[in-house]
């Protein structure tokens, strides 16, 4: 910045990122405050970091009467990122959840218990969290079978997910070979709680996936976004989460056929 | 109970969006849709469809850079910026096209899609800057076009222009000045707190 008439280029950026002294910004201050056109003409050209608040504040003026969503243009967007649908299947965990009500038997599959070296562990944790499982099967009689970690379970089942928490927590179901945040919740109290789509029982569909499917549910008092995700990035990598107190961890696993 | 993605704020649902939630992207699309409409069809010469082709653009690129995003929390100034900056792409390409002048195309193609990352207090300001410059406009055509646009809201510039009865460019440049004295104005605020704070880290010459 010269002598201080008009802004220059990179001005604004620099004023916004903090790299003027106060003397300048106040001798910005005094000149931006009379009509200046040159000034708003640069301003108009010139992405400063300020266009996103402005835009907001003046659409903030009225009413937000743009076109609201559609599910035509969210399935193009996701289409375009690639994005592969994994929708919960909620009406037959519905009915998934009526038979087991109903007492009806359950079929276990083969149970093959492999090599599987998943992490369990909460010792030390304020809370823990047990994650359980059924797999439902489709068709006109759709049959269900108590879950366990080992079983070998073919793509067309899907998987019914219970949480059991020995107290209040934040809790989260990943999909750890995906990376993928299965489900997020909360438990209010010790107890059972069934794991829910837009508040009805929702199965999770294997069908796309193969091979070794690994599902962890890691619990605490309070899980933010950024130990979340360092959760996940652990359990990626194949190691044990780590944070200023112990996670309780509870990892499930399944071969899809 | 599981939290519903739509009761979550941005920065959360960022920070579930990052993990692969398709729940929380939806949320977010939800959310702003209308919002980026609305810069879209500021530009007149942008017909309904562009303006869709607009949304349609913007939310793709914001969800493959959402990693990038610096501040969640500011995620809606973020999305419309790169809202503006697609629909200006898009008009500069029509003007490349029309006037075979591929310079004006690539300049705006190189404009960033940053969020100034301000204190809470000065980004508070803006609404308060635009509503008093809103209400010392002078009564007139640029006074009439905000008011239709920005305030009552229901209408696009393209179709601000017809009821007007001018030409869609000159809804464009009323809305276009107005907006440019709205950041001068808001810029003056944000230097004049810089100013009275301590010095900056840099001598700025």
């Amino acid at each position: 910045m010269s002598n201080m008439t008009h802004l220059e280029r990179g001005t604004a950026r620099r004023l916004l990122a903090g790299e003027l002294t106060a003397e300048q910004a106040r001798r910005i201050a005094d000149h931006l405050d009379g009509a200046c056109e040159r000034c708003e003409a640069l301003l108009a050209e010139e992405t400063c970091g300020l266009d996103g608040p402005v835009d907001r504040a003046l659409l903030a003026l009225g009413p937000a009467a743009g076109k609201p969503g559609n599910d035509l243009e969210w399935a193009r967007i996701r289409r375009q990122l690639g994005i592969r649908r994994r929708g919960w299947l909620v009406g037959l965990a519905a009915a998934a959840a009526v038979m087991l009500v109903a007492g009806v038997s359950l079929r276990i599959f083969q149970h093959d218990p492999g090599p599987w070296d998943g992490v369990k562990g909460s010792a030390g944790a304020p809370v823990t969290a047990r994650l359980r499982f059924s797999v439902v099967l489709p068709g006109a009689e759709p049959s269900l079978a108590r879950g366990a970690s080992g079983l070998t379970i073919p793509e067309e089942a899907s998987l019914l997910f219970r949480v059991e928490a020995s107290g209040p927590a934040d809790l989260a179901l990943l999909r750890v070979d995906g990376g993928e945040l299965v489900w997020q919740g909360r438990a209010t109290r010790a107890g059972a709680i069934d794991v829910e789509e837009q508040g009805r029982p929702a199965a999770y569909p294997l069908r796309g996936l193969r091979g070794r499917q690994r599902f962890a549910l890691v619990a605490a008092p309070s899980l933010g976004p950024a130990r979340l995700e360092a959760a996940r990035a652990a359990l990626a990598s194949g190691a044990v989460p780590e944070g200023p107190e112990p996670l309780s961890l509870d990892v499930v696993e399944v071969t899809v056929r | 109970m599981p939290e519903l993605p739509t009761e979550l704020d941005d920065a959360s649902l960022v920070a579930r969006a990052r993990l692969g939630d398709a729940g929380a992207l939806r949320a977010i699309y939800d959310r702003y849709r209308p919002l980026l409409q609305r810069v879209a069809s500021s530009f007149a010469e942008l017909d309904p469809d562009d303006a869709d082709d607009v949304v349609q653009e913007s939310f793709v690129r914001a969800f493959r850079n959402l990693g990038g995003l610096a501040a969640p929390e500011r995620l809606g100034a973020w999305l419309v910026t790169i809202a503006r900056n697609r629909s200006l792409t898009r008009l500069a390409r029509r003007k490349a096209r029309q006037e075979m002048q591929g310079e004006l195309s690539r300049e705006v193609e190189a404009r960033g899609d940053e969020v100034a990352e301000m204190p809470d207090p000065e980004a508070a300001l803006e609404l308060d800057v635009v509503r008093r410059i809103v209400a010392e406009l002078p009564e007139g055509p640029e006074k009439q076009t905000v008011h239709l646009f920005y305030v009552e809201g229901q209408l696009s510039a393209r179709e601000i222009a017809e009821r007007l009865g001018v030409g869609k460019s000159a809804i464009t440049m009323r809305l276009e000045r107005f907006r440019a004295r709205v950041k001068r104005r808001v810029l003056a605020e944000v230097a004049r707190l810089r100013g009275e704070g301590s010095p900056g880290r840099g001598d700025g010459r």
